[in-house]
Order: C-alpha cells, then structure tokens, then sequence
C-alpha cells in the first residue's frame, strides 16, 4: 500500500510537470491549428535558461527564475515571428515543417554552444527525501505538484477573468469572427505563443532538479507533454492536464511495478493507443469537418 | 422514375437541428431546384444525399438502394456527382488533372501498372485524355487545359467544378449555387448548360438563390426553411404560395 | 536562339546522363567515392519521403525507421541465412512496406497531423527496437560484415562499381516515381494533397489511397536502407536516429517540396555538402534548422523551382512571368487538411 502511494506521489508530481508542457502544446495548437513540434525545446531552453541564470550568474533563485522566464518569452517571441507569423496562412504541411526545423535550430543551436554532456543542477527545494509517517516525501516532488497546478490555475483564472485572456479564447475559438469583433487577433496569437513558450519553459525549470540539463531534453519531454495533450483530446486545457497527470502514473507505476525500461515506453505506447483508440482524446472535442 | 430520395432525413449539431424530417424526391431526366432563405439547411441536406454528413433520422435511397450508410465515395461511384458551394478544385494542379480526377470512378488501372506504363495503363490515359478534352470542349475550357486550376478567373473555376463533375457522366449531378458570383450574361449561358447536362442525360439538383434561373429551368422545387421542407411543386406552384413568399420576406421578424 | 533551344531540348538527357556516367572517374579518390554513393542513396531515400509528404500530403516525422528497417532486414537474411544480396534488397522493401501497412491500418483514417505523430512513435519505438532486440540485431554493435553484391560473377564491392548499381536502382525509382504520378493512382495522391473532401467526391477512397502511397514510399525507403547496409558494410543503431529523419527532412525541403528533380539533389548536395565543411562540426545542423525555416517560408519550392526555371529558360518554353506568379500562388495558398 505504501508502495502503491509511493508510486502514486511521485507520478502525480512528474505528470503535473507533463501536463504543464501539454498545456504549451494545446493552447498552440487551438490559436494556430499548428502542431507546434518545437514546443519540447522550449522545456529544453527554460532548463538552460535557469541554468544561466542560476549556477552561472551566480543570481539568487528569487531573481534567476523572473530573468529565466524572461529569456523563455524573448525566445518564444522571436520563434514567433520568424517562423510561425510568416506562414500563417500556409497549409499544414509547410507549418508543421517548420515548427520541426525550429525544433532542429534550437536543440543544435545549444548543443553548439554548451555540448551534449549533461549539466547537474542544485536542487531548489531538497532532494533529502522526508519522511511523513511511512511514506518517503522528496520535497522537490511536492512542489513541482503544487506550482505545476498552480501554474494551470492562474491560466485558467487568466483566460475566463481577465479582458485580454477572454480575447485570447474568441480568437482561439473562431479567429475570422473575432477579427469581425475588432479583437486583435495577430497580437492575442503573438501572446499565446509566448504564454505557452514560458509556460514549457517553466516545466524546463522545474525539471533541472530532478533531470539532468541536457539538450535533447526537449526532445525526451516534448514527446511525453505531446502524448499528454493526446490524452487529453489536443483541444482542452483541463484534458492536457489530466492526460499530463494520467501519463505521470503510469509512467511511475510502470517503472515501479515492472521496469524502468517499460516506463520510457509507456508515453509512446499511450500516444499509439489514443491515436488508434481514442483520437478525440479524454476531454477533446469530436472534430467536425467543414464542407 | 424516382432516382434520388430522402425520407424523414434530418441531422442536428449538437443542440441545433440543421434539417429535420425532409422528405425530398427527383425525378430521373428532370432537373430539380432546392431554395430556402440562408442557412435553412439546404447545404446540409446536400451533405446528407452526398454522404459528408451522417444523417441522425432518416435514409437515403439513390436508384432504389438504401444508401444512407454508404460513405462518399462509394456514393460518388453509384453515380453521384457534386459541385461544391465554395469551390473545392484542385488548385495546384491543372485544368486537365482536375478534370481527369472527375474520371477516378471509371478508371481501374493499379499502381503496379501504373508505374510500369503497362500497356493497360497508356491506354486508359489516353482514353482518358480525349473524353476530358471533348468535356473541356462543350464547357469552353479547352483553352486553359494546361493552367492551373487555382489561377484562373472565378467563373471558369465554377465551369471546371462542374466539367470534373460532369465528365464521368454520372447519374445525378448535384449543383450548389452554381450562378452565385456570375454576372448576368453569364447566367443565360449557365441555365443553358444546365439543361444541355440535363437533356445528356443527366438528372440535376440544384441550390439556388437566383430565382430566375431556378423558375425558368427546374421542373421541381423543394423548399427549405429553419431546416424543414415547407412546400414542393412545379415553378408556378411555388411563386404563389404564401408560405414560401412568407418565409423570404421574413415574417417574423 | 530558336536552334540552341531545340538542341538543349534534344540533348539535355544525354548531356546529363553522360555527366553522371563518368562521375566515378571526376571524383579524385575513394572516400569521396564512398560519399557520393551515400548521396545517391539519400537521393532514393528523399524520393521516397517525397512520394509520401509531397505529393500525398502525408507528413512522416519518423522516415527513417523505415530506411532502418530495410537495412537490418537486408543486413539479417544475408549475414544470418546466407541469402542472396539480391534476394536481400527485394525483402528490404518488402519488409518495410510490411510495417508501414500494420502502422497505416489503424493510423490511415486519421488527419495529417496525427499521422505525424504516429510516424513520430513509431521511429522512437524502432530505434529502441534496433537497440534493445540484441539476439537480431546485434544490439549497439550492430551487424558487421554485411557483404556486397555480385553482378555475374564481377564483385561490386569497389565502390566505383557499387556507384553504378545505385544509379541504376536510382534512375528506376525516378522512372516509377514520375510515371505514377501522371497516373490515376497518383492523381488520387496528389488530390488527397490539395483537398481530401474534393477528392472523396471524386470517388477517391482516401484512406486507401493513402496506405498506397505509404506502401509505395516505404518500399523504396526499405531498398534505399539496404543499399546503405551493403555499402558501408555495416549496419547499427546510430545510423537511424531521430536526427537523420531531420536530415533527410530537409533534404527534401532543400530539394523542393514535390519535386523529383529537387528530391535528386537536395539528397545529393546535403549529402556532400557536410564532408566539404565537416571545419563546421554540429553547426551543420544549427544550419539545417534554420534552412528549413528559411526556405519553407521564402522559397517553398526550393532546389527543384530552381531547376525548373532553368530548364525552362534553357529549353525556351519559360513564359516570362510564370514563375514569379506561381510562387506567389504558393505563398497565398489557404491552410487546408
């Protein structure tokens, strides 16, 4: 049993984390109909970014994080547009293109510049693992639950409270009768894109603890953020984090209850299961076709 | 002889009933009109005969088959043709694949074949070639075979929709809207088309909002409003009855 | 000037096929020899993507699983059974056409962008089998001594004899690329590309042929990779990683989108090019990214635009004005799946 909450714990804390980077995915995907494939490296770029910020600057983590996050939204904006703006009227094939060639740039951009070799990081909240009655707590764990649904809440508050959110979600839902409403939609798209930029960005940071920086780890997050936004229907940001979070069990009670061998399977099995499946995912809406 | 039919056909999005219960019915060798106010469904119903839409009530019979769970294509090669409200051509390719697509259904040639230039498959394609050109021929379209369907002017694009629909000779030819954005010349030689298709052979639907193309060609129309049939009848029928003239100057509003 | 445009017209093929007929003896030494070969080969393989994101509009994220495939089954059914090379070349293709059609079986119904996605699994799921299946494929160590074919009792293992097979299976692939797409099979690929509801009007059965150009594709792909197994002799993991996928993305977005002409040599150049600035180390594939980028925005039909305009000019049938026109045709062309 003990076993069981273990396992438990520590998928739910490694899913919120996914879900996080699903949301990234999502909210692309429904203001730009585009897959964005390189959303991965922005988890990739917010991990070297508090990197630098942190254990090279020098900088207390009270500062590293705002500057780390700043760097993910100049980054996020200048992928923006130069390669998602110019093609937003282009069909799909051309999109999806290019979002894989930015995805080539930036993972070989920081493999240029900081190699391949992984980069250890300080952990930020305790790596000693506590113990609360039986159960053994990595105190690490337990934020990175708590700020990665924080993090969704304030998203959520954000898009249905604030003026500019709500803005953002007319434009995701119907962006020719939101123009017709003399919303702006290019700069509602601009500001998507950087909220999902940094919003993958901040899952990089919270995954430096407990992960090594290295710069294929957008490629090895990317695709467990993307399998988690399948899961929970591509369209829905209460589904991708439940799909996040249904990804982070079963990858914990895989690795716990099996190996972990069967564990860096489970994402691509769960992607192949929902495609054939489940292609409108757990929350996602059926997607009617326009003749 | 009855060769298309709907009865109780119906589909509701979500909440939102796009047609209900539309009983509709053509004759073959006749040309049939559908009219009704915006968004009365008459698109929708098409979807429904065409199969891009799944009906929630309701069947489909086309030349006495219950067709209603047949999917498009297999539609298409029953003998079911299609023009397409907002044109859907093939804009990258040219004039002459377009149209050669229109041939799909009477083509049979395989893939093995085909990238061996087996003697089967020269022969087919040049078959096919002539019969695309003599249908470029009777629409006017023979000029452009070679361009892009994509750059050319809007009224030969809706032309070469209804060559690519057209040249595989179908049974029943659906029209949606086929004189919207034409000028008035272009209208005469359109409903002269229509019934040059119609006495080939050819039974013809249309969608349309012009009504004197519809009252001077059709000798059936159905009308549609808020999804539902309201009246069908020969042209001099349907120009008087109070319902019909009620539902297009809007009476409850 | 009428009567230079009538020669090159005539002469053009013979001009090009006397060039890479004598390529072997222009290239000053082997391991350059060894690097063209290799070109041609990602020429095939790029051919083959093209078939597939080009023409069917079917985007595969994880193309080189199937070279991969190819190359192990060849590399297999040689070393392990002792089976012809030639017998070996045919199942390549076979058995990687295999795969494609139990992935294209439940994937095939679905929209453009989950397909990627599948592919995408499916390329990670089979690296970790080349990987991990170490009784078959020999693990991290791969299959060594993958020998080379003969060809009536002559050795084709220097590789200015091995160029020659490679060409041949090269210049094949383009005659059966080119001849299916003036076909109505590859009309219904090309109409699945442009309007997948205008193309189901049309009596197209979508999903089938889809899985025709899959099968098709991944045939030539699975020969491309045995052909790679038997000139370098070896076959292993690293060689079909996520990255090379990329590479021969961008070969074939290099080359030009839909182009035959382009797949050639965006396969080729991309090839050679690396070995001329290997100085650059991984900014080869910094460079790469932002080609990609750049040339899908700017010059959507790459290489293969080029070549057609030159040809055009060459053989007098450019009509000026043309080409500007259609690219912007491009550009302005609406999103659609």
């Amino acid at each position: 049993m003990n076993f069981f909450l273990q396992q438990l714990i520590q998928g739910i804390s490694m899913g919120a984390l996914y879900g996080l980077i699903a949301i990234g995915y999502v909210l692309i995907y429904n203001a730009w109909g585009v897959l964005n494939f390189a959303q991965g490296d922005m988890v990739m770029i917010g991990a070297f970014a508090i990197l630098i910020a942190h254990v090279y600057m020098g900088l207390p983590l009270l500062i590293a994080f705002p500057i780390a996050i700043i760097m993910c939204c100049i980054i996020g904006f200048l992928v923006e547009i130069s390669a998602f703006r110019p093609l937003i009227d282009a069909n799909n094939t051309r999109r999806l293109i290019a979002t894989i060639g930015v995805g080539i740039f930036l993972r070989n951009l920081v493999r240029v510049i900081f190699g391949a070799d992984p980069y250890p990081f300080p952990s930020i909240f305790g790596n000693t693992a506590v113990n609360i009655g039986e159960l053994k707590i990595i105190p690490q764990n337990i934020w990175n639950t708590v700020i990665g649904f924080g993090l969704v809440i304030l998203l959520s508050i954000f898009l249905k409270q604030t003026h500019i959110g709500k803005s953002m979600r007319a434009t995701a839902q119907d962006r020719e009768a939101a123009r017709l409403m003399g919303i702006n939609v290019k700069k509602n798209m601009s500001i998507t894109f950087i909220i999902s930029s940094a919003l993958g960005g901040f899952a990089g940071m919270l995954i430096c603890p407990v992960f090594f920086v290295i710069p294929t780890l957008g490629t090895l997050m990317g695709n467990k953020g993307f399998a988690g936004a399948l899961l929970g229907g591509i369209t829905s940001n209460p589904g991708s984090m439940i799909g996040g979070i249904s990804l982070g069990i079963l990858e914990s009670f895989g690795a716990g209850y099996f190996s972990s061998s069967v564990q860096a399977g489970i994402a691509y099995a769960v992607l192949f299961l929902v495609l054939i499946f489940l292609p409108a995912g757990l929350l996602g809406k059926k997607e009617s076709r326009k003749v | 002889m009855v060769i298309l039919e709907t009865k109780g056909i119906g589909i509701h999005f979500g909440g939102l009933k796009a047609v209900s219960n539309v009983d509709f019915s053509v004759e073959e060798g006749s040309i049939s009109a559908i009219i009704g106010p915006n968004g009365a469904g008459k698109t929708t119903l098409f979807n429904l005969i065409a199969g891009f839409y799944t009906p929630t009530e309701g069947t489909v019979y086309f030349k006495g088959k219950d067709i209603t769970k047949m999917k498009t294509f297999e539609r298409t090669y029953m003998g079911l043709a299609r023009t397409f409200q907002n044109i859907n051509l093939f804009r990258e390719l040219s004039v002459m694949d377009n149209v050669l697509l229109g041939l799909h259904t009477k083509t049979k040639c395989d893939p093995i074949s085909s990238m061996l230039n087996l003697p089967n498959k020269l022969r087919e394609e040049r078959e096919s070639r002539k019969k695309v050109m003599e249908t470029l021929e009777f629409l006017n379209l023979a000029h452009y075979v070679n361009e892009k369907a994509g750059s050319l002017a809007y009224g030969l694009q809706k032309n070469l929709e209804i060559a690519r629909a057209i040249v595989s000779h179908p049974s029943v030819l659906l029209l949606d809207e086929p004189a919207s954005g034409l000028n008035t010349n272009d209208l005469d030689t359109l409903s002269q088309g229509i019934v040059a298709i119609r006495n080939s052979g050819i039974t013809v639907v249309l969608i349309e909002h012009k009504m004197d193309v519809v009252m001077s060609i059709s000798d059936k129309i159905a009308v549609l409003n808020f999804g539902q049939k309201i009246a069908d009848g020969n042209p001099g029928e349907i120009c008087c009855n109070p319902e019909v003239i009620d539902a297009y100057l809007g009476k409850d509003e | 000037m009428k009567t230079f445009h009538k020669l090159y017209r005539v002469s053009r093929i013979w001009i090009l096929l006397l060039i890479v007929l004598t390529l072997p003896y222009w290239i000053p030494n082997n391991y350059y020899l060894q690097v063209a070969n290799l070109g041609m080969i990602f020429s095939i393989l790029t051919l083959s993507l093209n078939i597939l994101a080009g023409y069917t509009g079917l985007f595969s994220v994880g193309f080189i699983a199937f070279y991969g495939i190819g190359a192990y089954t060849s590399a297999i059914v040689v070393t392990r059974l002792g089976w012809s090379v030639w017998v070996g070349f045919i199942l390549a293709g076979v058995v990687s056409s295999l795969f494609s059609f139990l992935l294209g079986l439940p994937t095939m119904r679905l929209r453009g962008m989950y397909f990627a996605v599948a592919t995408l699994a499916f390329g990670e799921i089979m690296y970790q089998v080349f990987l991990n299946w170490t009784s078959i494929t020999g693990g991290t160590k791969g299959i060594k001594g993958v020998p080379s074919p003969e060809f009536f009792g002559i050795s084709l293992r220097p590789y200015s004899k091995y160029f020659y097979l490679i060409l041949a299976v090269l210049v094949i692939v383009i005659l059966l690329t080119r001849n299916l797409i003036n076909s109505r099979t590859g009309r219904a690929m090309l109409a699945i590309r442009e309007n997948d509801i205008a193309a189901e009007a049309m009596g197209v059965d979508v999903p089938k042929f889809k899985m025709i150009a899959f099968l098709i594709a991944t045939f030539f792909a699975g020969v491309a990779g045995a052909l790679y197994g038997h000139e370098v002799r070896y076959v292993s993991p690293e060689s079909f990683v996520n990255a090379e996928s990329a590479a021969v993305l961008a070969m074939m977005v290099v080359g030009g989108i839909g182009s035959i002409p382009g797949s050639i040599l965006g396969g080729f150049i991309l090839t050679m090019l690396p070995e001329y600035l290997r100085f650059l180390g991984n900014i080869r594939l910094v460079i790469y990214g932002a080609a990609i980028v750049a040339i899908i925005i700017f010059a959507p039909k790459g290489l293969g635009g080029l070549i057609e305009w030159i040809d055009g000019f060459l053989s007098g049938t450019l009509k000026l004005g043309t080409h500007k026109k259609s690219t912007e045709k491009v550009e302005g062309e609406n999103g659609h799946s």
